[in-house]
């Protein structure tokens, strides 16, 4: 399974909630994340190169709400691979998986 | 008559010394123009610092302000990570942190309160970009001047 951040879902994501705009962090956990954690596959490739602007808000509500959501941190971890430009945004998201309620 | 060999060692070592002192002006003058991409990185390091504290502390919540925010820090991010400034080697929990402390609360609509200037968030802010062209400051100095 293969989630392109950029271009399935938008080229600028932000926002937190439903409230904060079309392409906000909640809507991509539960139209996304969520629906693919339920799927067939074990291995879910997340292609982070395409999106732009990423802030933490987004990132954090996308996957440190899906420990909040019950998921084990250790499920994601080990089903998640991530693409990106950036190492420093794989390793904050895998942050917000380990310690989801650390700051927010 | 002069020996032949003689001109040729001349001009051999002529050569030399001009590829000597060739090579060690093309190495200070590109070490001179990482540190000057160094210091400009720091100067957009500021520069993010100031535009977040006053999107942070506007009377108003300000999406194209917000927006902004976002792509500064990753443009700033993505430039620290390669070529030159990636020799610095700069950690990674330095990048995450300015851009956690910029952008993970009071970013969005829905959260947004305007900040006082001795906010928590104010604070964090400017610790996260003074650590972090502070980092760059030092480990340049270690390594290019």
């Amino acid at each position: 399974m293969k989630i392109n951040l950029g271009k399935q879902f938008g080229r600028y994501p932000a926002g937190r909630y439903l409230a904060d705009g079309p392409f906000n962090g909640q809507k991509f956990r539960e139209e996304f994340l969520i629906p693919a954690l339920k799927g067939p596959d074990d291995e879910i490739e997340i292609d982070l190169s395409d999106a732009r602007g990423l802030k933490s808000s987004f990132l954090e509500e996308s996957f440190g709400g899906l420990v909040r959501a019950g998921y084990e941190a250790d499920e994601l971890i080990r089903r998640f691979k991530f693409i990106s430009r950036d190492p420093s945004l794989v390793e904050e998201i895998l942050e917000y998986i380990r310690n989801q309620d650390q700051d927010f | 008559m002069e020996n032949p060999w003689t001109n040729a060692v001349t001009w051999l070592m002529v050569f030399i010394g001009w590829a000597v002192v060739h090579r060690a002006t093309l190495i200070r003058d590109r070490r001179k123009e990482k540190r000057e991409i160094s210091m400009q990185i720091c100067k957009d390091i500021a520069d993010l610092q100031t535009a977040a504290i006053d999107f942070h502390t506007a009377s108003q919540f300000d999406a194209r302000k917000s927006a902004d925010l976002g792509q500064q820090v990753e443009r700033i991010i993505l430039r620290l990570q390669k070529s030159p400034l990636g020799e610095l080697e700069i950690p990674l929990q330095n990048l995450i942190r300015l851009r956690r402390k910029t952008t993970l609360l009071n970013i969005d609509a829905s959260n947004f309160s305007s900040q006082p200037a001795g906010s928590q968030i104010i604070f964090d802010i400017r610790n996260a970009a003074t650590d972090l062209i502070i980092c760059i400051e030092d480990t340049r100095e270690r390594i290019w001047e």
